[in-house]
């Protein structure tokens, strides 16, 4: 049951995926529109008909993912005003950071110290997503796409290691979506810019759900969405044979560390004293 | 034979010790408490029933020795228990059971199964949620008397869900502290059958079963 329940979040949001890609002919909407179809798909595989306003944070990644792909249509829209673009990219951040901490913010941090939160978690947001933005833009498209599914796969494996199958099933059905792209780029590469717009988000959004909803350690969370950020450090390396596959190497590595930390048991608590 | 010598020394030195004891001594024998038989169905024989005017109060619940315990099939082959080991609350035993009342607070991230992988994905959005519902209620609406016991209907809200429930708070007994001078306790358990999926709680219904058995088992110290 298990096993077919994980089929379906990753075979059928893959499948649209790649024919939304496929029909879309690859343009930038296509993919964008691809990767959030391939998001609501897994979601609706695992918690079921999307809602406009659920109340479960298990929900919310049907609209994080379309809220990113609102950004993609906007940035492409505006892409000859780099400001707009930027402020495009901000207002999508505070939007996906919002999403996910609404639930707790007032109980955890209240006001303003809540909205203080926000606003750093979206600097982050930024900075996940301008990394991989970073890779697609400035690598060959395999090699970009590769690094953009090691990073949502990184992201999902994490979290089902850290307490929470639902929402890794989810951010399963994201990365089956890029898989459907990575496997169009091995057939005719083209590149993927807009994949950041729709991938950062979510694959942002199912690290944090897990640090603050599940019970992934801070630091499990943090290496974990260094992926793309390391990754980026191939972008410095010479120009020798190797250094189209040093980006992704060091993504992977990324990713094994990752998962290996998550997987590690903590430490046993001491008993708490009995007393009459 | 010098052992002997030494066991009637103590021996006298005991008896001569009891005698010198004052007559208007206070007497340390520990009272015993008022049970109820546990093998009925909750309203039959008693041996001692809590009468109005000995448990008549508002009891405060003593976090230690109250929880609420659980009991969910596994894979439809076995049952897995567990408990929330934090619950807080009062209750108010009033003469008119009508105006008796109850509210329980349970702390949902308390839960243990005795295995921390478990408890943490139970913490999890997959299931309790407990970073997005912190608190887990049972407040009554409706107690009615049958016999010792108390019939209570009450809101039951977890996982952010609320629904009106029933049980029936049984009487297992009643009766000074025998360490806390002054203070009366008093305890209930009420057994419900929830079906999970109901308070929203969706996820993995076929590993974990849809229905609940709860077990609530509340101590009160009177305030």
């Amino acid at each position: 049951m298990l096993i077919s329940t994980l089929l379906y979040s990753v075979l059928i949001p893959g499948v649209i995926a790649f024919a939304i890609a496929l029909v879309g002919r690859r343009t930038e909407l296509a993919i964008a529109t691809a990767i959030f179809a391939a998001t609501i798909a897994g979601s609706w595989s695992v918690v079921g008909r999307p809602e406009l306003v659920p109340d479960d944070i298990s929900r919310w990644l049907g609209h994080i993912a379309l809220l990113g792909a609102i950004a993609a249509l906007a940035s492409s829209v505006f892409r000859a005003s780099e400001r707009r673009v930027w402020a495009v990219r901000v207002i999508a951040a505070l939007g996906v950071s919002y999403l996910v901490l609404r639930p707790i913010l007032a109980h955890r941090w209240g006001m303003p110290t809540g909205l203080l939160v926000v606003a750093g978690a979206a600097v982050t947001v930024i900075v996940y997503g301008g990394a991989l933005d970073q890779v697609l833009r400035r690598t060959s498209p395999r090699v970009g796409i590769t690094v953009a599914l090691v990073s949502m796969a990184t992201s999902a494996a994490t979290v089902a290691a850290s307490g929470s199958l639902t929402i890794a099933q989810i951010g399963g059905g994201a990365a089956a979506g890029v898989g459907a792209v990575w496997v169009l780029a091995l057939v005719r590469p083209a590149a993927a810019p807009s994949l950041a717009y729709v991938l950062a988000p979510v694959s942002w959004a199912v690290v944090a759900i897990g640090m603050l909803y599940a019970s992934m350690p801070w630091h499990v969370a943090v290496l974990a969405l260094s992926a793309p950020l390391v990754a980026c450090l191939g972008l410095f390396a010479p120009r020798t044979g190797l250094r189209a596959a040093i980006p992704v190497g060091l993504a992977l590595a990324i990713a094994g560390a990752s998962v290996r930390l998550a997987i590690t048991p903590p430490p046993v608590e001491e008993e708490a004293e009995y007393g009459y | 034979m010098i052992k002997s010598s030494y066991s009637l020394v103590l021996a006298l030195a005991l008896a001569a010790c009891s005698k010198d004891q004052p007559k208007d001594a206070p007497k340390t024998e520990t009272p015993k408490p008022q049970t109820a038989d546990t093998t009925g169905s909750g309203s039959g024989d008693k041996t001692v029933a809590p009468g109005p005017k000995s448990t008549v109060g508002t009891y405060e619940l003593d976090p230690s020795h109250s929880s609420v315990n659980f009991k969910i099939k596994h894979f439809d082959v076995s049952y897995t228990f567990g408990r929330f080991n934090k619950v807080t609350g009062s209750f108010t035993i009033d003469a008119d059971p009508a105006k008796s009342k109850i509210a329980i607070e349970i702390d949902p991230s308390s839960v243990y199964t005795a295995d921390k992988k478990r408890d943490d994905h139970l913490k999890s959005p997959d299931f309790f949620n407990v970073a997005q519902y912190p608190k887990a209620t049972f407040t009554s609406t409706e107690i009615k008397a049958v016999g010792a016991d108390y019939q209570v209907t009450g809101d039951l809200e977890i996982h952010g869900t609320k629904k009106s429930v029933s049980t029936t708070f049984q009487f297992v007994g009643s009766g000074p502290h025998p360490m806390v001078p002054g203070q009366q306790l008093i305890g209930f358990i009420g057994e419900l059958a929830i079906k999970r999926t109901e308070f929203g709680m969706t996820n993995m219904v076929g590993a974990a079963g849809d229905d609940v058995q709860l077990t609530i088992s509340i101590e009160g110290a009177k305030k």
